[in-house]
């Protein structure tokens, strides 16, 4: 789904001089850097879904976001039972490999 | 392998695995590959169809891309299970599995296809093969033969495939299966007939009755019946290798105890 963005003008010139270097469109560069942070976006999503009293709380990380990461501001609101996507992925892996010999 | 029918399965939507491994941070993945590449080739097996069965779907991706690398093809991943029942995201990772395999293993055959989605699902970046493979499998509503032909698949690579196959290969399937019980028996009686000794106990005539009972599903594979071509099937679905000779010697013995016992192959 396309989407218009407006860039400030710190980034708009950033990003002509990256689109220059590259010859990717600005769409597609901001494209590839976000994927890196999808999880983050649905981490934040889950969150919301397993506790919806904590929709305005969630909605203000993302609102305020930086310098804390996404993600220890999810862990910092969330109940201390809560396990996120990371952890639940981390949960599976073990179901199916055994515990890992050093730290995850 | 599959009935590769339109979706039958009203209880499961589809969902896209390049959904589920976006969610997913990319250092969580990288780990859990690390993890996943230093299992040999039983284990990934074992866990491939652990992780299939239970619809752990990233997990058993990561066991595919594996297996891949390795050389195992997708039809011997879930070889011996009944495929009737696979939910539509099984079969669309079935699917994703057969792509991968081919992508991997006739890294030209996009030349020879005539569309260009599929010539991009088979040789495009890896996140245009995603996006093309869910266009392609339509949310299961794309039968198996029409995706076999869209991709031109010939023969060989529909029987490296799980779900990629024609009505043609499909049926010898079944029919190998048909038979296989008579055929075995005729194996398992042959064998008994073989004196033990010192060197040849139960355990090497269970070996033995294997062994031949999955060169001669090999042959049924191979159309030429080509020793060498046979060999390499034998080493796909076993991890052994074996030599040509030892092949041609040892299906020899198959065709005559099948003679004993009149079962036609």
């Amino acid at each position: 789904m396309p989407h218009k963005v407006n860039f400030d003008g710190d980034t708009s010139r950033l990003y002509e001089q990256l689109s220059h270097l590259t010859g990717l469109t600005p769409g597609e560069l901001i494209n590839r850097q976000l994927s890196a942070h999808h999880a983050e976006g649905h981490e934040l999503l889950a969150l919301v879904v397993a506790h919806p009293e904590l929709h305005e709380e969630a909605a203000n990380l993302l609102q305020s976001y930086g310098p804390e990461p996404l993600l220890v501001g999810i862990k910092r609101i969330a109940p201390r039972s809560y396990l996120t996507l990371a952890e639940r992925f981390e949960h599976k892996m073990s179901e199916v490999m055994g515990k890992p010999r050093t730290a995850f | 392998m599959t009935s590769g029918s339109p979706a039958k399965d009203a209880g499961e939507g589809f969902t896209s695995l390049a959904s589920l491994l976006r969610a997913v941070a990319p250092e969580k993945l990288e780990e859990a590959r690390r993890r996943v590449v230093m299992q040999n080739r039983e284990e990934l097996l074992r866990r491939y169809r652990a992780a299939h069965i239970e619809g752990k779907r990233v997990i058993a991706f990561l066991m595919a891309e594996a297996l891949v690398r390795n050389g195992v093809p997708p039809f011997v991943w879930l070889d011996g299970l009944a495929l009737d029942g696979l939910t539509v995201n099984q079969r669309y990772d079935l699917f994703l599995a057969d792509l991968m395999w081919v992508r991997r293993w006739y890294r030209d055959h996009d030349k020879v296809v005539r569309y260009r989605r599929c010539k991009v699902m088979l040789a495009g970046a890896d996140h245009l093969f995603h996006r093309e493979a869910e266009f392609a499998f339509y949310e299961g509503k794309r039968p198996a033969w029409k995706l076999v032909a869209s991709l031109s698949l010939t023969e060989r690579q529909q029987w490296d495939c799980a779900l990629l196959r024609s009505a043609t290969i499909k049926k010898r399937v079944a029919a190998t299966d048909a038979m296989s019980e008579r055929v075995f028996k005729a194996l398992l009686g042959d064998i008994r007939a073989v004196r033990r000794t010192a060197t040849f106990g139960e355990a090497e005539a269970l070996a033995t009755l294997q062994r031949r009972l999955t060169l001669w599903r090999c042959s049924r594979i191979v159309r030429t019946a080509s020793p060498t071509e046979i060999a390499t099937r034998f080493e796909q679905m076993t991890g052994r290798p074996i030599s040509r000779q030892a092949v041609a010697q040892q299906l020899e013995k198959v065709r005559t105890a099948l003679r004993t016992m009149e079962v036609t192959s």
